[in-house]
C-alpha cells in the first residue's frame, strides 16, 4: 500500500500533534524565498497559520509571480473570516494591478464576510477603488449587492464607474436592473461607451 | 459559363495578393469592453479580431497569431495587462508585437509604469470609437478603416 502524505495542518489520528504540520517560522521565512517554487509551496502551507492573514496579505501585495499570487489568495479565502477580508481589503488601492484584482477576487469568493467591506469600498472617494469594489459583486446574482450598485449606479458620475458597474450588472442584474440602466442612459446620454454599455446590457438581462 | 479569372491573382500578377486584414487582439476581461472594441474595429474591410480574457489566455493567443496589434487592459484576473506585457517583451516570437494600452487608470505613475514594460501606446478609458479606429489605424500602419 503507497505512503499517502497528510495535508499540511492535517491534525494526527487521535488527536495529538500533526506529524506533517510545517514549521510556522520556516514557512513564513519562505514567503520570500529566492525561487518562485518555493515561495508558492510556503504560499499554499499558510493555510495552517490563519494567525499570520496579515502577513499573507503583506506578500500579496510584494508577490509577483502569478502563480504564487493565486496561491496566496486561494489560502487566504480559505483562511476566510472577518479578519481575512479586513486585510485583503486595502489592497483594492495597492499600485500593484494584480494584487488590486487578486484581493477583488478574493473578496468575492469569501461571501458574507467580505459583505462591510464592500459596502465601504464601492462608496470610496476613489473612482479606482470603486471599479476594483464592482468586481467583488461579480457573482452575486439578485440581492442585497446587486440592489447597492444598482441604487449607486443612478447618481454615480464618473463614467469608468458607470461602465465597471454596468459590466457587473449586466451579469447579475434583474428585470428590474432595465430601468436603473435606462436612467443612466438618460442622464449621461452623451458618452459612447456608456450608450453601448447599457444597451448590450439591456440584451442581456433576464426579462421577467 | 466559366468565372471570369481574377485580375489580381491570374496572369502575370500572380504573385501578387491582397493584403491580409490586420489582426488585433483585444485582451480585457470586462466582456462589455471587448464587445465595444469588436465592434469598433471589425468592420468589413477593417480588422480581423480575436478576444482574450485574462493575460495568460493573450500570451497562449499572441503565440499563436500572427497578430499586428494587441490591446490590453491593466486590471485584470490570472495575470495583468503590465505583467502579460512585460513577459510578451521577453518572449522573443512575439516581443516586438505592438501594444495599445487602454486603462481607467489615469494618474502620470500609471502611464510611466505601462512605458516601463514596453507599452507602445496608452490610452485612458472611455474611449471613442473614432479614437479606437484612428490609433489601430496608426498602429498598425492601415489605411484609417
Amino acid at each position: 500500500m503507497p505512503l499517502v502524505k497528510a495535508p499540511s495542518g492535517a491534525a494526527a489520528p487521535g488527536g495529538g500533534p500533526a506529524r506533517n504540520t510545517p514549521n510556522r517560522d520556516a514557512v513564513l521565512a519562505d514567503l520570500t524565498a529566492d525561487t518562485p517554487d518555493t515561495r508558492r509551496a510556503a504560499a499554499r502551507a499558510c493555510r495552517a497559520f490563519p494567525d499570520a492573514v496579515a502577513l499573507i496579505a503583506k506578500r500579496l501585495e510584494e508577490e509577483e509571480d502569478t502563480r504564487v499570487v493565486e496561491a496566496l489568495v486561494l489560502n487566504l479565502v480559505a483562511i476566510g473570516g472577518p479578519a481575512a477580508a479586513a486585510a485583503l481589503a486595502p489592497l483594492l488601492r495597492s499600485d500593484r494591478a494584480g494584487c488590486r484584482f487578486a484581493a477583488a477576487e478574493a473578496l468575492a469568493d469569501m461571501g458574507p464576510d467580505a459583505l462591510p467591506f464592500f459596502d465601504a469600498l464601492i462608496r470610496d472617494s476613489d473612482p479606482q477603488v470603486r471599479i476594483m469594489a464592482a468586481e467583488i459583486a461579480r457573482g452575486r446574482v439578485g440581492g442585497a449587492v446587486v440592489q447597492t450598485l444598482e441604487h449607486l449606479l443612478g447618481m454615480e458620475e464618473e463614467i469608468n464607474v458607470c461602465c465597471a458597474f454596468i459590466d457587473v450588472l449586466a451579469e447579475t442584474g434583474t428585470a428590474d436592473t432595465a430601468a436603473v440602466l435606462t436612467a443612466v442612459l438618460d442622464r449621461l446620454p452623451e458618452d459612447q461607451f456608456l450608450r453601448f454599455s447599457v444597451e448590450t446590457a439591456l440584451s442581456r438581462l433576464p426579462t421577467d | 459559363m466559366s468565372p471570369s479569372p481574377n485580375p489580381i491573382t491570374q496572369g502575370n500578377d500572380a504573385h501578387i495578393r491582397p493584403r491580409r486584414p490586420k489582426r488585433l487582439l483585444i485582451v480585457d476581461d470586462a466582456a462589455l469592453v471587448r464587445a465595444y472594441y469588436r465592434q469598433a474595429l471589425e468592420q468589413p474591410g477593417g480588422y480581423t479580431v480575436d478576444e482574450a480574457f485574462n493575460g495568460i489566455e493573450a500570451l497562449e493567443k499572441a503565440l499563436s497569431g500572427p497578430y499586428d496589434l494587441i490591446l490590453v487592459d491593466v486590471n485584470m484576473p490570472k495575470m495583468d495587462g503590465l505583467t502579460f506585457v512585460r513577459t510578451l517583451r521577453t518572449t522573443e516570437e512575439i516581443a516586438c508585437l505592438p501594444v495599445m494600452m487602454t486603462s481607467t487608470l489615469n494618474r502620470d505613475k500609471d502611464i510611466a509604469a505601462a512605458r516601463a514594460v514596453g507599452v507602445n501606446l496608452y490610452l485612458v478609458k472611455p474611449i471613442s470609437v473614432d479614437d479606437l479606429r484612428l490609433f489601430a489605424a496608426i498602429m498598425t500602419g492601415a489605411t484609417e478603416p
